[in-house]
């Protein structure tokens, strides 16, 4: 079997990248036109949405340049932020303020917005839509997730969260767009694919995937191509 | 009958169902120049494959039926033709709500099973899995059992050379070598495609148990034969492992029953009639005359009735839409219904119970990666113990939780970010986000995996298809009611199939996650007492393996087909499909099925003679 290195792999996840440009395009070009388009070039949110990114890659611990490519043909940003915003703006708005810091007064964590929101608690409930939009592609509102939370130390939720599909337990969801599923990142935490959507190849599901890191976080600045110095230096 | 009374009919041949069985056959008579005529039920196949996969994307649930039209969620009597769905089976108490089931069920566990309505049928989504039964599944009268025989001219060796063909048809890749592991089973030929490689949860499987002996049974994990591309084969593409066989294929390297329709059409000998429901076999003098339809428009209401004529007719309608058709065209001289001198018509449906444990392995071995399925131990398939209980396969599952659970990873992952544990695996009901969230769910969602054990089911006269006296359809035909309970010898079977999970997790020091289902839940089953003297209870699950209700054999008393699968009572009626089993064997039943539709396209073929 061929030895598959890092560096192949790197070229590998490029071209896997490339091509799922144009898959998702090919796929779901409605998910692609029904975006928000700024008016006349200027979008009210732009400085908002950047940091939503920053924000988006504390709670789900992938990096942010993986959430939004510098060249971004997915808009998952655009979508994740307008389902928050519609949600509940003003919170959103308030977190968006405490981790980015506002004059006067410096960024917050995450774990100090939780703290602070311990009594209302919408922060914490959109922070976990928020997550879980990036994660799955879907919209659990925060008032389910608030709802369900608590039941789910009732005994009657146990009991019914033994049957699959069960509707006492599932938290109704919408997936947000096709080009949100395809995109969600859970996939790259397990190292995978999202079912229905790869760029793989045949026979790959034999071999062990490329590091985790690699699903998670930037590529590194290509290496200096050694085989190309040894072949000039000849 | 000459052939200036053949010309006055319709067509030569009107098949109802547009299925895999319905389908290779209308190919097979059309590239013999034979005029045929296809009525389906439901829609007709879909242009252009994207719009079912935004469907799929978009959909809540991913369950079988979800990229296919049309969307149900409403009232099964307003619809013209319905079909169970995995929501209204799986969901709690609505298996019994006629308003929500489609099929009215009285027996004593629901028919977990489901099917399609649809151009292409229930195989536009179902896993691939290739499997011959074994030579001894059509001998069971050596276990001493008092079940239905198959015909004396079906049997393995028999069959060998059809089994190839379908293999070839549909396009299997697998390995002869590895599948000939029991006495008297061989192949003449090879695969037309070498074997799909095996996942590595199968390579760490395999290597766990190498050396495991149960039931007197050497273990092995065996790659199995699917009808999903290896390598490029009939313009289709080699499979790239998009983990989504069911429900569908992205790039149909997966055969599905919608290829072998467009072969039909490319012969520009066979007609379809879309979104037309099969109403009346007309009989006289014990000779089909013709079958009266009502079709529909897009907008689901009744637009035309109508009735065409054939020399001889094809119903491919499925295990239950078969029987339900013959019964619904009962009248003079067929009083109990079309086919039904036996009255075995609607009796005997079997599916393969199946039991799925899972859990996590001791190391990460990268689940929801390749084909959902890629290997089996098939060991345990036949053996002494049949005498006394039900034998089974075990299929291993490279798609994690997903279906275990009912939907991963999204149970998992809400759960540690909303603080719940329906999974099972955040007991502390721990919220995460940032990288303590990565680490978690990598954890445990890389080390995901389950087994899938399915059961021969005996085959019982009592579970049985019937016409509702009460509930229709939106085109007021009666809807199908379905009486099913599993015998002693089938629960036997079952906890067979839970020692044996239990004696295969523990060599992999795996950590099991199966949730123990509650004593009301209806798909739970109480196992009789183990060794310890304990009784466990189990949940079943439905395989999509819809058979029997209309049995082949070679007595009309207690048959409804011969080996043919012609019926008994009209000679210009074939049945054909799943429903012809008298025994369900531990395979899938789609390669038999397709073996014998072949073998019976020939027939009528031969019947019909050169034009």
């Amino acid at each position: 079997m061929t030895e598959i290195t890092r560096r192949a792999l790197i070229a590998g996840a490029t071209a896997t990248a490339a091509a799922a440009v144009f898959g998702s395009v090919l796929i779901s070009p409605s998910s692609l036109i029904a975006q928000p388009s700024p008016a006349a070039g200027v979008d009210p949110d732009k400085d908002a949405k950047l940091q939503f990114k920053a924000l988006s890659g504390t709670l789900t611990g992938i990096h942010p340049d993986i959430l939004v490519p510098n060249v971004d043909p997915f808009g998952m940003n655009a979508e994740v932020f307008a389902k928050a915003k519609a949600a509940d703006a003003n919170t959103l708005q308030t977190i968006l303020s405490k981790f980015s810091g506002t004059a006067g007064s410096p960024p917050k964590t995450v774990a100090q917005i939780l703290a602070e929101d311990a009594k209302d608690e919408s922060a914490k409930f959109l922070m976990r839509s928020i997550t879980l939009a990036w994660y799955l592609g879907a919209w659990y509102a925060p008032q389910e997730l608030k709802k369900n939370s608590y039941a789910a130390k009732d005994p009657l939720h146990n009991y019914y969260s033994t049957r699959r599909y069960s509707k006492e337990v599932l938290i109704p969801f919408d997936v947000i767009s096709a080009n949100a599923y395809t995109n969600s990142v859970v996939w790259r935490v397990a190292q995978a694919h999202p079912m229905g959507y790869s760029n793989l190849q045949f026979g790959y599901w034999g071999q062990e995937p490329p590091e985790a890191e690699m699903f998670t976080k930037p590529l590194p600045k290509d290496p200096p191509d050694t085989d190309t110095q040894k072949a000039d230096s000849k | 009958m000459n052939d200036t009374s053949r010309a006055s009919f319709d067509y030569d041949v009107i098949i109802v169902g547009s299925g895999i069985a319905g389908g290779l056959v209308a190919a097979q008579l059309g590239r013999a120049n034979k005029r045929v005529l296809v009525l389906e039920a439901g829609d007709p196949v879909s242009t252009n494959i994207n719009a079912e996969m935004d469907r799929f994307y978009r959909a809540a649930a991913k369950v079988p039926e979800s990229p296919y039209t049309p969307e149900l969620f409403k009232d099964p009597a307003t619809v013209p033709a319905g079909r169970p769905t995995v929501l209204s089976l799986s969901n709690s108490e609505d298996w019994r709500d006629p308003s929500k089931s489609y099929l009215i069920q009285t027996g004593t566990v629901p028919f977990s099973s489901t099917y399609e309505r649809t151009g292409g049928g229930t195989a536009v989504h179902w896993l691939g899995t290739s499997l011959r039964l074994l030579p001894n599944d059509f001998k069971m009268d050596q276990y001493e059992l008092s079940w239905a025989k198959w015909p004396n001219d079906i049997n393995y060796a028999s069959l060998e050379e059809w089994y190839h063909k379908a293999e070839e048809e549909i396009g299997v890749s697998g390995s002869k070598d590895e599948q000939s592991f029991v006495k008297d089973m061989f192949f003449s030929k090879d695969y037309p495609m070498p074997a799909i490689p095996q996942s590595l949860i199968d390579q760490f499987i395999g290597t766990a148990i190498s050396g495991m002996r149960l039931w007197e049974t050497d273990l092995k994990v065996r790659s199995t034969p699917a009808a999903r591309n290896s390598q490029p084969f009939k313009q289709r593409r080699t499979c790239a492992g998009n983990t989504n066989c069911i429900p569908i294929c992205p790039i149909q390297a997966k055969y599905d029953p919608t290829i072998t329709l467009r072969d039909a059409q490319a012969t520009g000998h066979v007609d379809f009639l879309y979104r037309t429901v099969a109403s009346r076999i007309c009989v006289k003098n014990q000779q089909v005359t013709g079958i009266e339809y009502l079709r529909y428009g897009e907008d689901g209401k009744q637009k035309e009735k109508g009735k065409k004529t054939a020399w001889k007719y094809v119903i491919a309608a499925n295990a239950i839409e078969t029987p339900r058709l013959l019964l619904l065209s009962a009248g003079k001289g067929v009083p109990n219904g079309v086919a039904n001198s036996s009255g075995q018509v609607g009796r005997n449906l079997m599916d393969h119970p199946m039991y799925v444990p899972w859990g996590l392995l001791p190391q990460s071995r990268f689940p929801y990666r390749g084909p959902l399925s890629t290997s089996g131990i098939e060991d345990l398939r036949d053996g002494k113990f049949r005498k006394d209980r039900a034998a089974f396969r075990i299929e291993i599952g490279n798609e994690g939780w997903n279906f275990a659970i009912g939907g991963d990873p999204n149970v998992t992952t809400v759960d540690l970010v909303n603080g719940l544990n329906n999974s099972l695996v955040n007991p502390n009901y721990d919220a995460l986000f940032g990288d303590a969230l990565v680490t978690r769910l990598r954890d445990v969602l890389t080390r995901q995996f389950r087994l899938g054990f399915l059961v021969e089911q005996e085959p019982d006269k009592n579970n049985r298809v019937t016409l509702s006296e009460k509930h229709k359809d939106g085109l007021g035909l009666p809807r199908p009611e379905v009486y099913y309970s599993l015998s002693d010898y089938t629960i036997r079977g079952l906890a067979a199939a839970k020692k044996t999970a239990d004696a295969i997790f523990a060599r992999l020091n795996a950590s099991e996650y199966t949730r123990i289902p509650e004593k009301e839940d209806p798909t739970a089953i109480e196992l009789p007492p183990n060794e310890a003297g304990r009784r466990e209870r189990i949940r079943f699950m439905g395989a999509g393996h819809i058979m029997g209700t209309y049995r082949m054999g070679d007595d009309r008393n207690t048959s409804v087909v011969n080996s043919d699968q012609r019926s008994w009572d009209h000679d210009n009626l074939y049945l054909i499909g799943s429903g012809v089993f008298p025994t369900s064997a531990t395979a899938n039943p789609t390669l038999t099925l397709a073996a014998l539709c072949l073998r019976t396209a020939e027939k009528i073929n031969n019947e019909l003679g050169k034009r």
